[in-house]
């Protein structure tokens, strides 16, 4: 590509950078970490870095950049810029000998800071973040000359970085302003009229104590936790569907966007709120909440049908790992899955170290390796058994009292009718069809079944196969124990098949062979009703599977269809004329046990389940370095281990025979959470300051590598990190400390020469207005509206969506719900999050695709947004709202509802000139286009709704 | 000026947007007030979406036909195969009905003739496409990871067979920007009979902005959701109310320094305001000839649905849409080429309803000169397999090991055709093509190199293609 020729002006303004910058650079030196690495990270290490030596040449650590080349220059010479011969390619314009070869040369600027860094001595820091978190001290106050202890700690930071460019803090906001601020950034919704007017009031006597009271009760209240769980949710890629083809629910995923909000309202230590979601199943107290918490490693994308199974548990884990790494790290340990990163010190022994943390957990899918029961303690525990025991008992009872009036109807039916009857000795019998090719029986329950259907009479049979061919079933059901004593089962079949009783293994005949080497096993069983599993699979050629059993008082009798021994139904004969001639109170009998046992059948044991990870025992599977990423080139074998970057080292780590774990991840979440991480409490920190500021300190807050921005206030955010620690990981008394700064409370609008030497803001020069998010705008209007419904948790609610919009689905409208108006207008948090139809609004402004961890969200301005709000039905709807509260509130008054309008939305008084432009609007409504006066307040209050003063915060 | 979003530098954020719903027009937007121009000299060159080279084509148009159809059916001859109908063969396959390592040969259905000068076997059942061949390069060795509809479609629309990355049209939008203020620049037709399994995620824009995620073009009615002003709403009512907004607004913006994001969100109202004149004015084909028309089968119930979105594709790309992907077939089992039990009734199916359109669209954008900068893409997700999938009947499983697509136009060589699938078409076997060369293709034929368009995402510089370096299809390259 040809680039464009510098222009003029272009120029100008470069040597004006360039005065600029060599007038800093007097005061202070390069800085290695912030301003060289990644600099040649980002241009020089894809052909001279950790994984490509051209020329024999590597620049990422200082041994290999300064050492002789084959040409005999070398690249860096510390001190002496003139015999480096880094500088003179970079500064070359002829092909063959420029560097970087391809792509843009090096700007002016960025040469210059090669040259002086050079000059100043070529020194190479380790990158920032892997640096120890030390606590520096506050600077002394620069403005004023307070010393520091008078200022706040937070401003003394800002305002020293701003003194360094002889700028000033902006002065503080108006109070109204700054309400308004305040409310959408702790819950996300304006203050009503009244909330406003008594702020007011109390801040013209004492601001300072009017604006502590309001940042205390705005954090008691439970709209702030709906507002900041969101933020974490965007984080964990929370979703409530699997995505693929199917898109399929993940149950009770709405329970850990409960936990989270609660976790946010209950002020949670961040370390524990981190140790619940790795390893809330692990812990010496679990609770429900720490058991929900665990739904953090289930939320992710998942394809129940991959071509490549192996590969898909690999993609699983990849998700897990990039997920932690970049959500609670910072760092993008994603990127060393197939090499060792290209960039940041992570080979790729330490992604498959890290991901042996997580090895032994089940993967995603349905039944009870993900959903569980909500045990909390010990009682939980207890009554759950018990539940579990009555259940079964009373199945038992009612069998036997089943079997007993049965053995008597099937006598008298024998007397009616001269047909020969058996007992029945499965119940409940349901196959599950898998169409696959097997070489052995497979974890079945990780695969997805093309059918799940009852057999009617209940005999095992192959017969549902859709296929000749390749394929499994799984047959679930009841077996109905006559009596106490021993039973010997006998199994064969074509191909492999493996039978459980009481959920355990009994006969095992797995593997492709044919019929006639029948397996056999017996074993005591009491009277009553077992549990019984039969795993089939059919190859190519030849099939059958068959199973009998036989016990005290009879001989051989089949369970499988296929030998013609099953037995007239006696619910058929019951419901055949001749059932007329039975004993009636018998019939009424045998038919009530029959309904109770059914309905016992579906007592749950259980009421409350959630969405939880669980281990396949105490003991894991061996994890390989996989080459190149793939699951089938496994090399060396590794043992779970932390970053080297990060201090690595083993880990203790003793397994939970209680939970069914390794205990690696309660190892994995100890360490993330240690006061001395370098890194949780910096990206945590980190992230509070981006939705208080609308940016982080360092603006890449899923990367804290040297790819990431650097932090533009470095001692502000190890500060703030290490008071966090401190202070207990406690995120309200951060949000207070934020808040109470004058920095935060500065006006959005700064004096031009601030605007010029501090453009990006780079200073926290002013305070940023933003637009609002996609759930502040849909939440802002039905509270302006009045209709807003404060319920809270439960499972999400489904907003209208247009039926242009489901016609994009396979099914249209399959997996939407229709919620009542009431649930409609709860706020968005608990929309539920459905990943291919997300809400049409929500999107529209920039909701994140949750497939992968959302660091920070868009902000996009396009007219598709304009259109949704002046003609979508969501907002017509609630303009229309809008418009009858104020005619309810303000009657037969303009004026007044024109200021009822503006203190709702905008959260201030209307002024002289607004108001007549409101009525010359309402005029032309009226006259030019013949509405009536309430249609014309309508428009005026989609007009108020789409105002940018509405839209944004200030 | 303004400054941050969420993190990201206001340059970043333009060039994120660039290329989405109506973004042209605000880049022109802020050009006027300077702000781009001075991005353009604080840039290192490559945040302005350019093409890295003379581009050959300016749009492109894929006809997704959702099911996939049979290779060895349409344009991949297998003569060998005449008259062994029901023999039992050793074959690896692989479909969802999983692995096989045999199976019963269904013999193809159709007779083939030679045609054009290039000479190109084809089957009976595209009459009119017949008549095109020699301005089309078939690519019969194609092969994908996948041969399962739903990870399938996201492989040959993302490139991955994992959900969350962008699609072609996506990525296209991202490299070029959409050159029609009016218009979105990935346009998304569907099928009467619903989307394609996985819906929305098949034109999602993954982890980039939301704003170049494609957008379902309707036929009838309004084409855009929420373009149409409510009903009984007059346009001059919303001309005042509009005026009385930008007013207010305005005096808003005064008292903030007149920042960016304040004053872009104020004329994206004018923007939506000449939107709902032009894009109905796009879609409304009564203005096209009878002649036309009936070129298209609008004349016939069975073309009429497909005849149309294939001219209004043409009238997208008259207007400067980048990207237009059509959809034969929605739904689920034989509402696509999806042909598991009845391969005859299937694809007479559902060839008979496109065949025409698109011969029609190659002759119509060829006779007004656009074909050369307009790139058509036919195929599916994947093709099927050579042998039944029952023991009964004539359908057949998918097929990712090998499979036929076309294109034509866009600066592509026609009459050829490359690569070769085995004498069953059970696998490619010369020149194998996976996906990432048909997108490597696609975008080259835009001007972009595959293996340099990247966006940053999650540690990384992610490219449509991948961390390997690939080439496009340069035998099919004019």
């Amino acid at each position: 590509m040809k680039q464009p020729q510098l222009n003029l002006p272009a120029l100008f303004l470069l040597l004006f950078c360039l005065t600029a910058s060599t007038a800093g650079a007097q005061q202070t030196d390069v800085s290695f970490s912030a301003q060289i690495r990644p600099l040649l990270a980002r241009r020089c290490f894809a052909c001279h870095g950790p994984d490509k030596a051209e020329a024999g040449l590597r620049l990422h650590t200082p041994e290999t950049a300064t050492a002789k080349l084959e040409s005999g220059h070398a690249a860096l010479v510390p001190g002496n810029p003139a015999d480096s011969e880094l500088l003179k390619r970079i500064a070359s314009s002829e092909d063959g000998v420029r560097m970087p070869p391809e792509g843009a040369a090096l700007t002016e600027n960025e040469q210059q800071l090669l040259r002086d860094w050079i000059a100043q001595g070529a020194v190479w820091k380790q990158h920032w973040s892997f640096e120890p978190l030390t606590r520096p001290p506050v600077p002394a106050a620069v403005a004023d000359n307070r010393p520091a202890e008078n200022m706040h700690p937070i401003d003394a930071f800002i305002d020293a970085s701003l003194a360094r460019k002889n700028l000033r803090r902006s002065p503080r906001a108006p109070s109204q302003v700054l309400l308004r601020r305040l409310y959408y950034d702790l819950i996300g919704l304006p203050p009503t009229p009244q909330q406003v007017s008594d702020f007011l009031n109390r801040a013209a006597t004492n601001f300072d104590n009017a604006w502590r009271q309001e940042i205390d009760t705005l954090l008691a209240s439970p709209q702030y936790g709906e507002r900041w769980a969101r933020h974490w949710l965007d984080v964990v890629r929370f979703a409530e569907t699997n995505s693929f083809e199917r898109d399929g629910i993940k149950p009770n995923a709405w329970r850990f966007r409960d936990y989270v909000i609660r976790s946010f309202n209950d002020d949670k230590p961040y370390d524990q709120f981190l140790r619940e979601q790795l390893a809330g199943d692990e812990l010496p107290a679990v609770t429900r909440d720490s058991l929900v918490a665990t739904g953090f490693y289930r939320l992710g994308i998942w394809d129940d049908e991959p071509a490549d199974r192996k590969l898909a548990m690999y993609e699983g884990f990849d998700d897990i790992l990039t997920t932690v790494s970049q959500g609670m790290l910072g760092l993008t340990l994603n990127c060393a899955r197939c090499h060792d990163h290209k960039i940041d010190p992570l080979p790729t022994a330490d992604y498959y170290s890290t991901l042996a943390f997580f090895r032994n957990i089940t993967p995603n899918g349905y039944g009870p390796h993900v959903e569980r029961p909500l045990l909390a303690n010990d009682s939980d525990r207890a009554a759950f058994a018990a539940a579990e025991k009555d259940i079964r008992e009373s199945g038992d009872r009612l069998q036997a009292r089943l079997t007993e009036l049965e053995t008597q109807l099937q006598k008298q039916i024998a007397e009616v009718s001269s047909a020969a009857a058996s007992g029945r000795d499965l119940d409940d019998l349901e196959y599950r069809f898998y169409r696959d090719s097997f070489q052995q029986l497979p974890d079945f329950d990780s695969l997805k079944p093309e059918t799940v259907a009852a057999l009617d009479p209940p005999l095992i049979s192959i017969a549902p196969a859709t296929r000749p061919d390749h394929f499994g079933f799984v047959f679930t059901g009841t077996l109905i124990v006559p009596a106490d004593g021993q039973y010997e089962f006998v199994l064969d079949s074509d191909d492999g098949s493996r039978l459980l009783i009481d959920g355990q293994k009994l006969i095992e005949y797995d593997g492709i062979h044919g019929l006639g080497g029948a397996k056999r096993a017996s074993l005591k069983l009491t009277q009553g009703r077992h549990p019984l599993r039969l795993e089939y699979f059919q190859g190519l050629f030849g099939k059958g599977l068959q199973l009998a059993w036989s016990g005290p008082g009879f001989a051989r009798r089949s369970l499988t269809a296929e030998d013609g021994s099953s037995g007239r139904d006696l619910n058929e004969f019951l419901r055949s004329p001749a059932a007329e001639q039975l004993d009636q109170t018998l019939v009424r009998d045998y038919r009530q046990t029959r309904r109770q046992l059914e309905e016992n059948k579906r007592r749950k044991p259980w009421e409350e389940y959630g969405l939880c990870i669980s281990e396949s025992g105490t003991s894991a599977p061996d994890t390989f370095i996989l080459t190149r990423g793939s699951p089938e080139a496994e090399a060396d074998k590794v043992q779970p281990a932390f970053p080297g970057i990060l201090g690595g080292g083993a880990p203790e780590i003793a397994s939970n025979a209680a939970a069914n774990t390794t205990g690696r991840r309660l190892a994995f979440a100890t360490w993330i959470t240690d006061p001395q991480h370098r890194l949780t409490s910096r990206v945590f920190v980190n992230r509070i300051w981006q939705h208080h500021f609308g940016r982080g300190i360092v603006r890449s807050p899923n990367n804290f590598g040297q790819m990431g921005e650097p932090p533009t206030h470095p001692e502000l955010l190890d500060w703030l990190a290490s008071e966090f620690v401190a202070r207990g990981w406690r995120m309200k008394d951060l949000h207070r400390l934020i808040l109470t700064s004058a920095s935060w409370q500065q006006t959005t609008v700064a004096d031009p020469q601030t605007i010029e030497i501090d453009p990006n803001n780079d200073l926290f020069s002013r305070f940023d207005l933003r637009r609002q998010s996609a759930e502040e705008l849909r939440d802002s209007v039905l509270t302006v509206n009045g209709t807003l419904n404060p319920k809270m948790y439960g499972p999400g609610i489904y907003p209208a969506i247009s039926r242009e919009v489901l016609a994009g689905q396979s099914v249209p409208g399959s997996g939407w719900g229709q919620s009542s108006p009431e649930d409609q207008a709860r706020r968005s948090i608990y929309i539920h999050v459905k990943r291919s139809l997300l809400l049409p609004f929500l999107s529209s402004f920039d909701f994140p695709e949750p497939d992968t961890s959302c660091e920070a969200r868009f902000v996009t301005t396009q007219p598709g947004q304009a259109l949704s709000l002046l003609n979508g039905e969501f907002l017509n709807q609630q303009a229309s709202t809008f418009a009858e509260r104020l005619r309810k509130e303000a009657p037969d008054d303009v004026t007044k509802q024109m200021q009822l309008a503006f203190r709702l939305a905008l959260c201030r008084e209307i002024r002289g000139e607004e108001i007549e432009r409101g009525q010359q609007l309402l005029q032309t409504l009226q006259q030019k286009h013949k509405l009536t006066a309430d249609q014309a307040l309508q428009w005026y209050c989609l007009y108020v709704l789409n105002l940018n003063e509405f839209i944004f915060v200030e | 000026m303004a400054t941050n979003f969420c993190g990201r530098t206001r340059r970043e954020m333009l060039w994120q947007t660039g290329g989405g719903f109506g973004a042209a027009a605000l880049t022109g937007l802020l050009s006027d007030d300077g702000f781009f121009s001075a991005a353009a000299q604080a840039a290192d060159g490559a945040a302005l979406p350019q093409p890295h080279f003379t581009p050959k084509a300016k749009s492109v148009i894929f006809l997704f036909m959702y099911g996939g159809p049979s290779h060895i059916d349409t344009f991949d001859y297998k003569p060998d195969m005449k008259g062994r109908d029901n023999q039992t063969i050793q074959v690896k396959t692989f479909g969802r009905g999983g692995r096989r390592n045999s199976g019963r040969i269904v013999e193809p259905r159709w007779d083939f003739h030679q045609l054009g000068q290039c000479g190109k076997w084809i089957s009976t059942l595209f009459p009119h496409l017949a008549t095109c061949v020699d301005d089309i390069a078939f690519i019969n060795s194609m092969t994908a990871d996948s041969p399962i509809h739903g990870s399938a479609m996201l492989m040959m629309n993302s490139g991955r067979v994992q959900s969350g990355h962008p699609c072609l049209g996506s990525w296209v939008n991202y490299g070029l920007g959409s050159v029609n203020r009016n218009l979105p620049g990935f346009v998304v037709m569907l099928d009467p009979t619903g989307g394609p399994i996985s819906g929305a995620k098949n034109w999602s824009s993954g982890y980039m902005p939301a704003s170049l995620q494609g957008t379902t073009f309707r036929t009838q009615g309004a084409p855009v959701l929420d373009l149409q002003a409510r009903d009984g709403v007059s346009r001059e009512l919303q001309r005042d109310l509009l005026d009385a907004l930008k007013q207010q607004n305005e005096a808003h913006a005064a008292l903030h320094g007149g920042r960016s994001d304040l004053t872009s969100r104020i004329a994206s109202y004018e923007l939506a305001f000449q939107m709902q004149q032009s894009a109905p004015e796009a879609v409304d084909i009564a203005t096209e000839t009878a002649e036309t028309q009936q070129l298209y089968g609008l004349d016939n119930d069975r073309t009429r649905d497909f005849g149309t979105k294939c001219l209004l594709a043409r009238r997208l790309v008259e207007r400067g849409v980048r990207f237009i992907q059509v959809y034969s077939g929605g739904a689920h089992n034989d509402d696509n080429w999806d042909a598991h039990s009845d391969l005859k009734k299937n694809h007479d199916y559902h060839a008979f309803n496109t065949d025409q359109p698109i011969a029609a669209l190659l002759k119509d954008l060829k006779q007004r000169n656009l074909l050369d900068e307009t790139l058509v893409v036919w195929g599916g997700e994947f093709g099927r397999q050579p042998t039944a999938e029952y023991a009964e009947g004539t359908g057949r499983d998918h097929n990712s090991y090998g499979f036929t697509m076309w294109m034509a136009g866009g600066g592509i060589r026609g009459g050829v055709s490359v690569g070769t699938t085995d004498e069953l078409g059970s696998a490619a076997v010369d020149d194998p093509f996976h996906v990432k060369r048909l997108h490597a293709t696609v975008l080259h034929q835009l001007g972009i190199d595959p293996n340099r368009l990247s966006y940053f995402h999650s540690g990384l510089d992610q490219k449509l293609v991948g961390v390997e370096h690939v080439e496009p299809i340069r035998q099919i390259i004019g």
